[in-house]
């Protein structure tokens, strides 16, 4: 029972401390900006600045880095990024990024895949994957 | 715990690269239910509804079904069942698209001519504040065509650029409502630029095309010139025979943090043919509050009398009356304000309320007013629109 409410309390300490950074493979050497970021997680921009194709992977709905992504990067609401990618989907236009799950599971797949970017709240950050940025 | 991450990653992973491997197939759908009625006996035609609560008129189903075969080729198809036409269901989309390179991608196939705004997803009740897009604006009569797009996008000083040039036919059932005759538009041609940077975006949109749609009243009428004055060859300024269609439409949408401003305009024309010029704008304002969206649209169209042809048949003067008639019994025109509400009740669902006013109403044809003797009517309509 300590080691659940110790468990919690850490828990909600990391996700009311932390902030939320994006991450690449190690060996991906770009810089991007927060507004890059957004255009990338927006499917306007589908390469890396000089470099190769870009694969943006979200966390799953209902996440709190989720929402805290979109609500400061995005800057929009989970409705309205809801309502952007009807758009795009409906229309051929483009399709979102694939929901794979939390941290641990972004960290797996980008620290396999040069192309992924992703984002993770700060505390969960491993030697496995790059920051590019911060919020 | 953490010996089950492992397994779970895993099947994450082979989720993701299984799909990349083969074709990857996504289905998606959309939905709206959309119930409503007039508040007046006599129907107005642009309100679909009349006394008695329907759900048909505005209802949609669509599933669209899109595979991805890999080197940027990827298929999609969108069929849709309106209550319209029973929930007949229709292939409203289906092309193949062709990634070029990050910035072109080639389309064929069944596509939706890039008008307004909102033409791309007119449907999709989900990605707008409103139940429907402006009436007024969104009137023309058809919305896909046959044929190729070539879409453009480029980043320039913090600006998207993105263009959809196009090519192709229409066939379509035209006149639905009233004389419902089978036309179709050839080599119809166009441009749609857009542009958005940070909260303002606006687009301009110009397409052009020969029109033959043989509604019988115009026929007969041609045929009549034709036969008393035929010298004057007017027959064919009455009819749509090939005859060059055009459209202009412009708009702007500033989205800032709560408040979502709308404004387009845009003007059709059929040269030589018993159709008006008409031109139609409207200014919408949406206030998002939380999970409420209340908003305010206000829509005009309008068309201009013609009496050129008239004008040449003075030496026959019951026969100028006669075509002067024609062409007036075309005059339409009407102002709606729209004061509605959309409640996001779920990630992927809304709730949305709506009561259109119709005012200055000229629909001569369907029995409503005249330039001098304008009337009004309105409506309510709910929906739950939904995306899956």
């Amino acid at each position: 029972m300590k080691t659940l409410i110790l468990a919690t309390s850490l828990l909600f300490s990391a996700s009311a401390f932390s902030g939320i950074s994006v991450i690449v493979h190690p060996s991906n050497p770009v810089e991007l900006d927060q507004s890059e970021v957004a255009r990338i997680f927006l499917g306007k921009m589908k390469s890396f600045p000089g470099a190769g194709q870009v694969i943006p992977v979200n966390q799953n709905e209902g996440n709190s880095q989720r929402a805290d992504f979109e609500t400061t990067i995005l800057k929009k609401s989970g409705t309205q990024i809801k309502a952007y990618w009807s758009k795009l989907v409906f229309t051929g236009k483009g399709t979102p990024p694939k929901d794979v799950g939390n941290d641990a599971d972004v960290i797996e797949l980008i620290k396999a895949n040069p192309s992924m970017i992703g984002y993770i709240n700060d505390s969960s950050v491993t030697s496995d994957v790059k920051v590019v940025t911060t919020f | 715990m953490p010996k089950l991450k492992p397994l779970l990653l895993g099947t994450v992973i082979t989720a993701i690269s299984s799909t990349n491997a083969i074709a990857d197939v996504k289905i998606n759908g959309f939905a709206s239910i959309v119930g409503g009625v007039d508040l007046d006996e006599a129907t107005f035609r642009n309100s679909p509804y009349d006394e008695d609560f329907s759900f048909k008129p505005e209802s949609k189903f669509a599933l669209q079904v899109s595979s991805s075969l890999g080197e940027g080729l990827s298929a999609t198809a969108q069929i849709m069942a309106r209550g319209s036409t029973d929930f007949k269901a229709n292939f409203e989309w289906a092309y193949l698209s062709y990634e070029l390179n990050d910035n072109l991608t080639l389309r064929s196939g069944r596509l939706r001519l890039p008008f307004y705004k909102y033409s791309d997803y007119l449907d999709v009740g989900f990605a707008y504040p409103w139940i429907r897009p402006p009436k007024a604006m969104y009137s023309l009569l058809f919305n896909t065509y046959d044929g190729v797009s070539l879409l453009s996008n480029f980043y320039a000083g913090g600006i998207d650029i993105t263009t959809n040039i196009i090519y192709g036919n229409v066939e379509e059932t035209f006149f639905k409502t009233t004389t419902p005759t089978e036309g179709k538009l050839e080599g119809f041609k166009g441009i749609n630029v857009q542009f958005s940077k940070d909260w303002l975006s606006g687009y301009a949109a110009y397409m052009y095309g020969d029109v033959f749609i043989p509604q019988a009243g115009m026929v007969a009428l041609a045929d009549a010139l034709d036969t008393n004055v035929p010298s004057l060859n007017l027959g064919t300024e009455v009819k749509i025979d090939n005859d060059v269609g055009s459209f202009i439409g412009l708009g702007i949408t500033a989205d800032l943090d709560q408040f979502l401003i709308n404004a387009e305009y845009s003007e059709v024309t059929v040269d030589d043919s018993l159709l008006l010029d008409n031109s139609q704008w409207y200014v919408s304002l949406a206030y998002r509050l939380d999970s409420y969206t209340p908003y305010l649209t206000y829509q005009h169209t309008e068309n201009e009398q013609n009496t050129e042809v008239a004008s040449k048949l003075s030496a026959v003067p019951p026969l100028a009356t006669t075509v002067q008639g024609a062409f007036d019994g075309q005059l339409f025109e009407y102002t709606a304000t729209t004061l509605g509400v959309r409640y996001d009740f779920h990630p992927s669902a809304a709730l949305k309320f709506e009561y259109n006013a119709f005012s200055e109403i000229v629909d001569v044809t369907a029995g409503w007013g005249t330039p001098t003797d304008k009337e009004s009517s309105s409506n309510i309509t709910i929906s739950i629109d939904l995306v899956f």
